[in-house]
């Protein structure tokens, strides 16, 4: 009963006694994830300062003194800019238009909205190529009566890209000012609506509320785009990851290359950080059933107004390129012919995603359990390496695997499949963390501890308690990852071992004789393939939805 | 017995819980009471283990479980705690949230069936066993939180503020149903409470915390008697025994 010893502050509380996974377990999947992911960009990184086995900044030298390099770098930041800016332009209204307002059908344009994830955007691509190729006449008509010395209708510049990958990135921003909006407490524009107009609310409440998320948003589909290898490839287009991979299959002066990519990393690396400070804690995605919101805005006369908008923004994404590719295949027997070229590569495709998918699912949820367990330096330290790679150029990440894994020891991953899922895993593993770690971040920690206290086995608790409650996050997380795999080419082709190849690739050499009937048949085929997993696991998510709000 | 020696624990740099030191005996009930934010949830968590003190220790039954430098793990200390946001796990009926527990008591299915079917009966939820949380009403909930307790058999039960959100009369039950099972079983109750009303009844001894320190502690009525401080006195108000005059030394206000 006698007070002894005097207060002294430790630094105890940042050992948590009662986790559900085991630090130890935490570090192994972080040192995977450092293998797959980070070792590549060290060992560029540390190849271009090295010139004739002496450590020399000369490749950066060249780099300033040229000026291509500017121009590129200047190409480069404007497509991304571009498309971050159309897809904010197209992406934010139309999340306000689903989750504020009554507009008509908007139930099924939430999932139409998603379906343009399926359609990875070198495909649109192909469907925009074959278009035009049926424009031709226009063309030809412009040429004669204009005296214009160049095709007008064209796909292949600038413009053309940003336009294409704008209506793939999109969802992007929908989907996180979605979450904004529906994470944001109603009661603020209630509050707001009572002494102000729904203009004045919208303008000063709702607007500034989520503009973390719009910002960030623009930021992700910004390095998304300025990363993007498939889209400038096949348009021709003059920027970095295009060059750099001209430069390393032309060369194999990696090195050269790799530094010419500095100052565009230099760029996203700045802005992956902006972004986690926008972000702080908030969440990137809700999988929050979508109960009645009690204050919507009622659109009235402009109904109409509205739903042609999102009509149009669908059928620009989603309908007009299937529909595109469905003409350019023409007849099912071009299937029959497609799926016997390309049968080894479907099924790799297929199966590569699905795997690659899985590990990363299972690697981001013990990073990001990890990162949301420890306070202090060492998580978020952690936090910030695991979005670095996303800030490298696929070209560039892929020209790091090289380096990394084309070794005499490590041909039995390097000359196998094995590389191609650690690049897919090096690639969206970053997006991935964030999506799992704002779902472990909604989840009360005594839950947890609840488990702790009835069962010693981790393993258990990790599976029947932690596992369970995290299920709409890993779901959420997989299926982007499974999308994104099996449209991934800026870093499988230049990993991709000789002979082995998946869709994206013999799609993207397919491509070099003309978008043929062949490539539409496959690009529907693969459309399909990843459709029928993601449409399984939205069901299931669904169903979930029974538990959702009661966590 | 439990007893506490000295234990201090802060957050970052601020002082959450400040050398507190009591004692608890074997099968006693013992209440803790204080404002919201002083420290009542810290205390209970440093006692089952979930955090570790910055100085100063804690014994069970002359075991150290805690100090800055040992741990001894939650579940080896044979404690039970209600929490109190009763952190039911969300995708487990009734059933299964017993269950989860006592599957890992090396014992028959047989055994673990009419465990958990007794438990349910204890708590008067063998009707709603298939039930998940969402589907129970509050006291329900609360019910089943106090059943995924005690059908782990914990020496020590820690409850942190089970009732404070059931209406009065089912507080009452809920604290009838308490009794009886301190009763039957062989448990030390540690009750925590910012609402005084709800141990005026208690028989059991109090302990009054005020920004992390001990403020007061002893019976019910003889702290009423003599609050011997403002703080005391002012966190007491309104909380007189129906049926007893108010005492003429005692101010309104
Ligand atoms: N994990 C934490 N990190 C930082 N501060 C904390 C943490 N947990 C509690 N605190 C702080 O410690 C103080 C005491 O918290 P505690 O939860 O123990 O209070 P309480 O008495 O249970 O209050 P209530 O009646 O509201 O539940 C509060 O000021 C709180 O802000
Ligand atoms: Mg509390």
């Amino acid at each position: 009963m006698v007070p002894t010893g005097p207060y002294r502050l430790g630094n105890c509380d940042k050992i948590k006694p009662m986790v559900v996974v085991p630090k130890y377990v935490s570090w192994i999947a972080i040192a995977l994830f450092a293998l797959a992911a980070l070792l590549p960009l060290i060992f560029m990184v540390a190849g271009s300062l090295v010139v004739d086995g002496r450590v020399s900044l000369s490749n950066y030298r060249t780099l300033l003194s040229d000026s291509g390099q500017r121009a590129l770098l200047f190409n480069s930041v404007l497509l991304a800019f571009g498309v971050a800016l159309g897809a904010c332009l197209i992406g934010a209204p139309l999340a306000f238009l689903l989750q504020r307002t009554d507009l008509v059908f908007k139930n099924y344009l939430r999932y139409a909205y998603l379906l343009t994830l399926l359609i990875p955007p070198y495909m649109s691509a192909v469907a925009w190529i074959h278009r035009l190729g049926r424009y031709q006449w226009l063309n030809q008509f412009f040429v004669n009566m204009l005296g214009k010395d160049e095709a007008v209708l064209s796909v292949y510049n600038l413009p053309a890209a940003i336009f294409v990958l704008t209506l793939y990135y999109f969802p992007f921003i929908t989907l996180m000012v979605e979450s904004g909006l529906q994470t944001m407490n109603h009661r603020l524009e209630e509050a707001g609506s009572l002494c102000a107009s729904p203009a004045t609310v919208l303008r000063r409440i709702t607007l500034p509320l989520i503009y973390p998320y719009l910002a960030s948003g623009a930021i992700f589909v910004f390095i998304f785009a300025i990363t993007e290898y498939g889209v400038p490839a096949l348009l021709g287009l003059n920027v970095y990851t295009v060059v750099i991979f001209a430069h390393f299959s032309a060369y194999y002066n990696e090195a050269a290359a790799t530094a010419s990519a500095m100052p565009l990393v230099a760029i996203t690396v700045t802005l992956v950080v902006l972004q986690r400070q926008l972000m702080g804690n908030r969440s990137y995605v809700t999988m929050e059933s979508h109960t009645a919101h009690p204050s919507r805005i009622r659109l009235g006369k402009w109904q109409g107004l509205g739903l042609t908008f999102s009509l149009c923004i669908i059928s620009l994404s989603v309908v007009v390129p299937i529909v595109d590719l469905l003409i350019g295949a023409g007849s099912l027997s071009t299937y029959q012919v497609a799926l016997k070229t390309a049968e080894r590569q479907i099924i790799s495709s297929f199966l590569l995603s699905a795997v690659a998918a899985t590990l990363i699912v299972i690697l981001a949820l013990f990073i990001a359990y990890f990162i949301e367990k420890s306070p202090g330096r060492g998580g978020s330290t952690i936090d910030l390496l695991t979005v670095l790679p996303f800030a490298f150029p696929a070209t560039v990440l892929g020209i790091g695997l090289i380096k990394t894994w084309n070794r005499p020891l490590t041909q039995f991953i390097y000359g196998t499949y094995g590389i191609i899922v650690i690049a897919l895993i090096a690639r969206f593993i970053p997006f991935t963390i964030r999506v799992i770690s704002s779902t472990l971040k909604s989840l009360s920690k005594n839950l947890e501890e609840a488990a702790g206290l009835s069962e010693p086995r981790w393993t258990r608790n990790f599976w029947k308690i932690l596992v369970p409650l995290s299920r709409p996050g890993l779901i959420a997380g997989w299926v982007i990852a499974f999308i994104l795999s099996s449209g991934e080419i800026g870093a499988t082709l230049l990993v991709a071992p000789p002979g082995e190849a998946t869709l994206p690739i013999r799609i993207h050499t397919l491509l070099h004789y003309g978008a043929s009937k062949i490539v539409c048949a496959l690009c529907v085929i693969a459309i399909i393939m990843t459709f029928l997993p993601v449409a399984i696991l939205v069901s299931c998510l669904r169903r979930l939805r029974k538990f959702e709000g009661y966590v | 017995m439990i007893e506490l020696k000295g234990i201090s624990k802060g957050y970052r740099t601020i002082p959450v819980v400040e050398n507190i030191s009591f004692e608890v005996y074997r099968r006693e009930f013992l209440s803790i009471l204080g404002p919201s934010g002083s420290g009542k949830t810290t205390l209970l968590r440093l006692i089952a283990g979930l955090e570790r003190p910055d100085s100063g220790e804690i014994t069970i039954d002359g075991l150290t479980v805690s100090s800055p430098h040992t741990m001894m793990a939650p579940l080896q200390r044979r404690v039970g705690m209600i929490f109190q946001d009763l952190a039911l796990w969300p995708h487990m009926t009734v059933v299964e949230h017993i269950e989860y527990g006592l599957r890992s008591k090396n014992i028959s299915r047989e055994a673990e069936r009419r465990k958990v079917e007794e438990t349910l009966r204890s708590v008067n939820l063998q009707e709603h066993g298939k039930r998940y949380p969402y589907e129970l009403s509050g006291g329900e909930k609360q019910r089943l939180a106090i059943a995924r307790t005690i059908s782990l058999e914990p020496r020590i039960l820690l409850l942190d503020e089970p009732l404070s959100s059931l209406d009065p009369l089912l507080k009452q039950a809920m604290q009838r149903l308490l009794c009886d099972l301190r009763e039957t079983r062989d448990i030390t109750c540690i009750y925590v409470t910012h609402d005084p009303r709800e141990v005026m009844n208690s028989v059991g001894r109090m302990i009054l915390l005020n920004k992390g320190k001990i403020e007061r502690q002893g019976f019910y009525e003889d702290i009423r008697r003599n609050p011997a401080s403002r703080f005391v006195e002012a966190f007491l108000m309104g909380t007189k025994k129906e049926g007893v005059e108010a005492s003429p030394d005692r101010s309104e206000t």
